[in-house]
């Protein structure tokens, strides 16, 4: 597991994010177990502060659960999972209305394009 | 927490020290930043009455410094505090002798994680590795605080690196780290908290996350900020 | 306490092995003395024997009879005792400056030591006082050594037979080794003693105050000269005009010299702890 941070968002943020399009794109799958915040921490070098952080955050989110004793394993409630996926579409969508609003594009040129993309790429997503 | 407070050092009539205040948690990574010369080495040294200050307060956990704040905080100097003619395990031993906060079982844990051999002679160790039995002698004490003075400055990228896991691995976790660096790129993400230093004071401290979280900006926008502006 | 055995066994070892090469030294060194002497003498002896025609019985009698003072009296014995004063010296000296200067600056560990720093102090001390007396002692049983060997050499009819005594009063240097009283002992070794303290104290003041230092550790060695001095210098005609006994000015050195001690530890003890610098 490796992330490429950037030096302006919170640390943190940018860990339940990398763990958002995991679980999104299925790599983490519900129920599955985690590593240990001390564990990530050194595997993505990062203060084992920022990991605990991310595991708080993630964890009040209802993202991950941790028993007592055991690994944190991600959630495996339909509807926080449903609310994830729904969250990365509106924000893939938002990011995606912004930049064809800002070269004034219409949009249903804009969304042919997306057709015709979204049908070749169907396969090989793996980014 | 280590304290300062509005601590003045001068050499003669030179001004290093004017008036420092600032505080480093225990459980964190602090980092002082700043330019060499600006006083990070003297913040450090006077902290382990290595240096004397002529005015101003230094506290670890509440208390003044004396010998017993010596099993509480280690310092790791940028340069090599072991006699040449000592072989590691020699070194070792004689921390071992002196120090009842000495945990062996740490120590050959780092020997492995660093790939040093116990044998080996210190004044035949290359400079990472002279840097790394440096960092051995510091981190197999089980004490809350550890000082590093420039832990990755002259070395090469490898070494830098390793150094850099340390801090993400339990050898670091729940102690307090103060650390100096005028050259924050390889550690930016690791720290929590940040203290910019520029002739003799401090300009700005504050915590990097809460920095990126409510202004958007990375320590080196700060320094940026703070240096030339 | 514990600390202060450990950190003098630790300093002593670091010296160690000067001291046996020192050691060494001196002994072959002197050796080359005896040999040299004695095969000069028998060379003389029987050089004299010939050109004179002379029996061996005839020749004893006018010819002067040699003893172990002959030895003494050759650079190569009293050569190696000046160059292992010289080499106290220098390590008086040495044994602190070189833990700041150099690659590896072993001073940082020395003061981050969770120990009263007095006791580097202390083992430093102890380590040139045991290193003197080590070197005294190897002398005095090296001389016996080379007496046996100088015995083996010359005939008994050719030598004259010294005490060990007389002979170690031969010579000043010789007499400083072994002094002849319990008197003579303390003013020797208290001074010698007193002198390290000082120098130490000098150091440290150096070591403290670096280039001011060095100005106020000439003036502290010169007050603390003047100090152990003072109780002669008022004794003389133009103040006291010797008011008290050799006795009694005896014993008021060995209480100024205490206090002389004293003041340089208590000294050195504050710098150590307080004023010292990496």
């Amino acid at each position: 597991m490796k992330i490429k941070f950037n030096n302006r968002d919170p640390v943190y943020v940018q860990v339940i994010r990398h763990f958002k399009n995991q679980i999104a794109k299925g790599f983490l799958e519900p129920g599955q177990a985690i590593p240990s915040r001390r564990e990530l921490a050194n595997q993505l070098k990062i203060n084992p502060n920022t990991a605990q952080r991310a595991f708080k955050e993630m964890e009040e989110e209802g993202l991950i659960k941790t028993e007592r004793n055991q690994p944190s394993r991600v959630t495996s409630d339909e509807n926080i999972l449903q609310d994830l996926r729904d969250e990365l579409i509106i924000q893939a969508v938002n990011e995606f209305v912004h930049s064809v609003k800002s070269i004034n594009v219409p949009l249903d040129d804009a969304l042919n394009l997306v057709k015709q993309k979204y049908g070749k790429e169907k396969g090989d997503l793996d980014d | 927490m280590i304290e300062f407070k509005n601590v003045v050092k001068k050499y003669g009539r030179k001004v290093v020290l004017d008036g420092v205040n600032f505080t480093a948690n225990k459980g964190e990574i602090t980092c002082l930043i700043g330019v060499n010369g600006v006083g990070k080495t003297t913040i450090m040294n006077a902290i382990m009455k290595l240096t004397p200050v002529q005015s101003g307060e230094i506290l670890v956990d509440g208390e003044k410094v004396t010998k017993k704040t010596f099993e509480k905080v280690a310092f790791i100097p940028d340069a090599a505090t072991m006699l040449p003619n000592m072989k590691i395990e020699e070194a070792m031993e004689f921390m071992d002798d002196f120090y009842t906060s000495w945990n062996q079982s740490r120590a050959n844990e780092l020997l492995d994680f660093f790939n040093l051999k116990k044998k080996d002679k210190i004044s035949s160790l290359s400079k990472g590795n002279t840097a790394k039995v440096n960092l051995l002698m510091g981190l197999a004490l089980d004490v809350d605080y550890i000082l590093m003075d420039e832990p990755f400055s002259g070395i090469d990228i490898f070494t830098r690196e390793q150094i850099a896991e340390v801090f993400t691995s339990h050898l670091i976790e729940d102690r307090g780290v103060i650390i100096t660096t005028h050259e924050i790129n390889d550690i930016e993400h690791l720290i929590d908290k940040a203290v910019l230093l520029d002739n003799g004071t401090i300009y700005k401290e504050f915590n990097t996350e809460t920095m990126r979280e409510d202004e958007g900006k990375s320590v080196i926008d700060v320094m940026r900020e703070v240096y030339r502006g | 306490m514990k600390n202060f055995i450990k950190l003098a066994n630790f300093e002593f070892n670091r010296m160690s092995k000067l001291l046996f090469a020192l050691m060494g030294f001196v002994l072959v060194v002197q050796l080359g003395a005896v040999f040299y002497e004695t095969s000069t003498f028998m060379s003389k002896f029987n050089q004299y024997m010939e050109n004179e025609q002379l029996t061996r019985e005839q020749a004893l009698m006018n010819f002067d009879t040699i003893s172990f003072g002959a030895v003494m009296g050759n650079i190569l014995f009293f050569g190696p005792i000046f160059i292992c004063v010289g080499a106290i010296l220098f390590y008086i000296f040495l044994i602190w400056y070189r833990d700041w200067l150099g690659k590896n600056t072993f001073v940082y560990r020395l003061l981050m030591l969770p120990t009263e720093r007095f006791n580097i102090f202390l083992s430093k001390l102890t380590t040139v006082l045991m290193a003197t007396f080590g070197l005294v002692a190897f002398q005095l049983v090296a001389i016996l050594i080379e007496r046996s060997v100088f015995n083996l050499l010359i005939p008994d009819d050719l030598r004259q037979e010294v005490y060990f005594n007389q002979l170690m009063n031969t010579y000043p240097f010789t007499r400083i080794l072994l002094p002849t009283n319990f008197d003579e002992f303390l003013i020797f070794y208290g001074t010698g003693i007193l002198s390290v303290v000082v120098i130490f104290t000098v150091i440290l003041l150096e070591r403290s105050f670096r280039i001011k230092g060095i100005a106020l550790g000439i003036l502290y060695g010169l007050a603390m000269v003047g100090l152990v001095l003072s109780p002669i210098i008022i004794n003389e005609e133009w103040f006291l005009d010797h008011y008290f006994y050799l006795s009694e000015i005896f014993w008021i050195e060995v209480v100024v010299s205490l206090i002389a001690l004293a003041l340089s530890m208590i000294i050195s003890r504050k710098l150590l702890n307080d004023k010292v610098r990496v």
